[in-house]
């Protein structure tokens, strides 16, 4: 009975903030915060899609990468080629997949740093490669004049609407994938993969199945972000933005969904506010950072379990 | 290693020893398929099968555990017994809350309450793998192995650091896994333990097969007392 209550209560309030979020259009009348609240929704999905491939393990570095790559392929099919924006989106998602494929085949057998310094020089090889090539990628100026995805689409309260939507989606869909077996098998193959191996688990398997899921919602979001800017550029896939989730991932912590949530809800507001003082932030990300690694370990996550539950001691799987 | 050639018969319990660096652990993992061999013949079931992978060869039913404890040391006993279902379960990777997969789940639930049982894990199924004792998760790991189902089981030192109480038990239950038609191949240290079950053994020294034939042949062979037993079992 008591469970059943709780079920209602927790399907309840999770419609309630989806309503308030839907109507949050109507009390924000700010262009720029309108702005904010779609980056934010945009910068939470690739945070928890980046989690999404952690949870095997393996910590990317071109996680924005890939939001180009989606971002490319739908801005210039649209602008070149004039497909509409339904044919567009979902050849972006196709192209990131397999750009994810062929990257993963060469270095999904590699592990930790490894693997973090393999995605890595992908990322910067895939940089020189849009700033060096004009056609297609228009070299450093990147590609303008991408239009809308409709004609209806004429503020950004839609673009919100869409991102919303978007952003919801995929929570559900890597919350369930989490959920449910696969990624329990994709925990264990990071905890132990020897064992895994000996009973059966094809590790090889499953950890490119979890660098290619996440990767395609960074897809997407790239598709998104190009025709919401209308223009994009290299620099707006630039490596050095891994960096960002990865701090959001550490700072909000890596145990459940919310980790990525929190950490990005602090940081991307925290960071507009000081945009004025650019040089600034890096020295303060990095005091933060000390800061998150050596009192939170398990990230501000952790830190609300901690005071929920006393006692227990966690440690972040980032550190592990 | 080089120039080793033994096989396991059906339902049998083979005893593979040797001095400490003779290539028994190296052994198991070229035949469990974790490192490849640089030639020679693997086969099993009739099969070739040298070179599979070891989730291949998983699931052609041979199963090993480790010489150290090698547990899904954040998940409770029962989970850790549940992920090894993982080559014959039916339960779905995307389960949604279906009455299917739900009625798969339970049977899942209800195999591994037999392994439980079986080994009698039943007081601290619901304890991390973590928090157990050496001779818990000792044991765990064989439950895990079994939970595979599997046809042959090569257990690498499952005694060491056990209690005289547990390795009585673990003799116990490695006769009644052969009972249930499973062979078992088995790396051991302990003589009491390798001469009480073991029906052949075969003795690696220095990667090479020295010997091959009952515990009794063992025992008086000179090459495996000189090399490896000493006077002590060669007088017996």
């Amino acid at each position: 009975m008591n469970m059943i209550e709780g079920r209602f209560s927790a399907k309840l309030s999770m419609a309630i903030g989806t309503i308030c979020l839907f109507s949050l259009m109507f009390i924000i009348q700010s262009a720029y915060l309108r702005h904010m609240m779609i980056v934010l929704l945009m910068t939470i999905t690739l945070a928890v899609s980046y989690r999404f491939i952690t949870l095997s393990g393996q910590w990317t570095f071109a996680h924005y990468t890939m939001m180009g790559v989606g971002a490319y392929t739908s801005a210039i099919l649209s602008t070149k080629m004039g497909y509409p924006v339904w044919m567009t989106w979902p050849t972006g998602i196709v192209i990131t997949c397999i750009t994810a494929c062929l990257l993963g085949l060469l270095i999904v057998r590699t592990r930790h740093v490894y693997f973090f310094f393999a995605t890595w020089a992908f990322a910067y090889v895939v940089e020189i490669t849009w700033k060096k090539l004009w056609f297609p990628f228009g070299g450093f100026d990147g590609i303008r004049g991408i239009p809308r995805p409709g004609s209806w689409f004429n503020s950004e309260a839609h673009f919100y609407y869409l991102i919303l939507a978007i952003t919801l989606a995929s929570l559900a869909v890597l919350y369930t994938l989490e959920k449910s077996r696969f990624g329990r098998t994709l925990m264990c193959i990071n905890e132990n993969e020897d064992l895994a191996r000996s009973i059966g688990f094809n590790a090889f398997k499953f950890r490119m199945l979890a660098f290619v899921i996440g990767s395609a919602f960074s897809g997407l979001i790239g598709c998104f972000y190009a025709h919401y800017a209308g223009f994009i550029a290299p620099a707006d896939f630039d490596w050095m933005l891994n960096w960002f989730i990865v701090i959001y991932l550490i700072s909000g912590g890596t145990r459940t969904v919310l980790g990525p949530i929190i950490g990005t809800l602090i940081f991307v507001p925290v960071m507009q506010i000081l945009a004025a003082y650019q040089n600034f932030i890096s020295i303060g990300m990095g005091l933060y950072t000390i800061f998150i690694i050596m009192i939170a370990s398990d990230g501000i996550e952790g830190l609300i379990s901690r005071f929920r539950h006393p006692g227990e001691v966690g440690v972040s799987r980032a550190l592990r | 290693m080089s120039d080793i050639s033994f096989h396991l018969d059906e339902g049998e319990i083979l005893a593979l020893i040797g001095p400490n660096g003779a290539g028994k652990t190296t052994l198991f993992n070229v035949v469990t398929g974790f490192l490849p061999p640089n030639e020679g013949t693997i086969s099993f079931l009739g099969k070739e099968i040298t070179g599979r992978r070891p989730h291949e060869i998983a699931r052609m039913g041979m199963t090993r555990t480790f010489q150290l404890n090698m547990l899904f040391l954040s998940q409770s006993v029962i989970e850790n017994i549940l992920l090894g279902f993982h080559l014959n379960t039916s339960v779905p990777y995307l389960s949604l809350n279906t009455q299917n997969a739900r009625s798969s789940m339970k049977q899942d639930r209800e195999r591994a309450n037999e392994i439980i049982d079986f080994f009698g894990l039943n007081e601290i199924q619901n304890f991390q793998a973590a928090t157990l004792t050496h001779g818990q998760q000792r044991i765990l790991g064989i439950a895990i192995a079994l939970a595979t189902n599997p046809k042959v089981l090569l257990l690498d030192e499952p005694a060491t650091g056990l209690s005289e109480k547990e390795r009585i038990f673990l003799i116990k239950k490695i006769r009644q896994l052969r009972d249930r038609g499973i062979s078992i191949m088995i790396v051991e240290h302990n003589m009491r333990l390798v001469m009480g079950i073991s029906e052949r053994i075969v003795v690696l020294d220095f990667g090479k097969k020295i010997a091959e034939g009952s515990p009794h042949e063992i025992v008086k062979n000179p090459d495996v007392i000189k090399a490896y037993l000493g006077d002590k079992y060669g007088n017996t």
